[in-house]
């Protein structure tokens, strides 16, 4: 049986990043996650939509951002998809002067794994996956 | 997102800031800082209470540290206070917090202004 899932549209604008969290969060809390986890979730998913809108679209809100949840392993996938201007590798390097290059290093802290595909002028997608701690505990004791 | 100033002494802006500090409110943020900091140059010390602010990420980080020179070359300090734990952990996983000391209260930051002879 298939897993819980959720999934957001939404314009490039950054006035929709708190709506990304609230449900980000929301969907969190269903699952077995502290209350920290769930605020490094909100974090990890606020850089990469800000990512999305502000570097791929450039902040213009007539491009559409795609986020979705999925429910996995009692974990949770989180998938930031946009059809902007990807990753150019020297773009990369200014636009993290700005964010003082955090943004990339937050996901990575905060979630289990991160998969990033990204090609200029087709887009970036950022996969990223949490396991609840407790259940990396619980699995690492029954291995005893 | 909410700013109130407070003046305090001479030498110091503490603003009481209500809200998220993200890509959404970071321009209001920055503009705000450089307004209060243009319309006195007398003002060196910005105290910022976090004690409303639910939400901080690299752009709301990005803006404290964007004001950082300013403030030096004021020779003036920017401190934190009052941040939510949660708050708190970004603020020092950052690495912010290596320049930018962060302190329970108004007093607490108060006095490590005196200490630093900066007040």
């Amino acid at each position: 049986m298939a897993g819980n899932f959720a999934r957001l549209e939404f314009s490039g604008s950054t006035s929709n990043l708190g709506l990304a969290r609230v449900a980000g969060a929301t969907f969190a809390g269903n699952l077995e996650f502290t209350l920290t986890e769930i605020e490094e979730i909100k974090v990890a998913l606020s850089e990469a939509v800000s990512n999305a809108i502000i570097h791929g679209y450039s902040e213009n809100p007539d491009g559409v951002v795609k986020v979705h949840f999925y429910e996995e392993n009692r974990g949770m996938k989180i998938i930031v998809e946009d059809r902007g201007c990807g990753m150019d590798e020297t773009k990369k390097k200014e636009s993290d002067e700005e964010r003082l290059g955090l943004g990339l290093t937050f996901i990575k802290a905060f979630m289990d794994e991160v998969k990033i595909d990204s090609q200029p002028g087709k887009g970036t997608r950022i996969e990223m996956y949490k396991r609840p701690a407790r259940l990396e505990k619980l699995a690492a004791g029954d291995e005893k | 997102m909410i700013l109130k100033e407070e003046v305090i002494g001479r030498s110091t802006i503490m603003l009481h800031i209500t809200g998220d500090l993200d890509a959404h409110t970071a321009d209001e943020f920055r503009q705000s800082l450089a307004t209060v900091l243009e319309r006195d140059i007398r003002k060196k010390n910005l105290i910022l209470d976090m004690k409303n602010v639910n939400f901080i990420d690299s752009s709301g980080l990005g803006v404290i540290l964007g004001r950082y020179r300013a403030i030096q070359m004021r020779r003036g300090k920017i401190i934190i206070t009052s941040p939510q734990p949660h708050v708190k952990k970004i603020l020092e996983f950052s690495g912010i917090t290596r320049v930018v000391p962060v302190v329970s209260d108004k007093e607490s930051a108060r006095d490590l202004l005196e200490q630093k002879g900066v007040e």
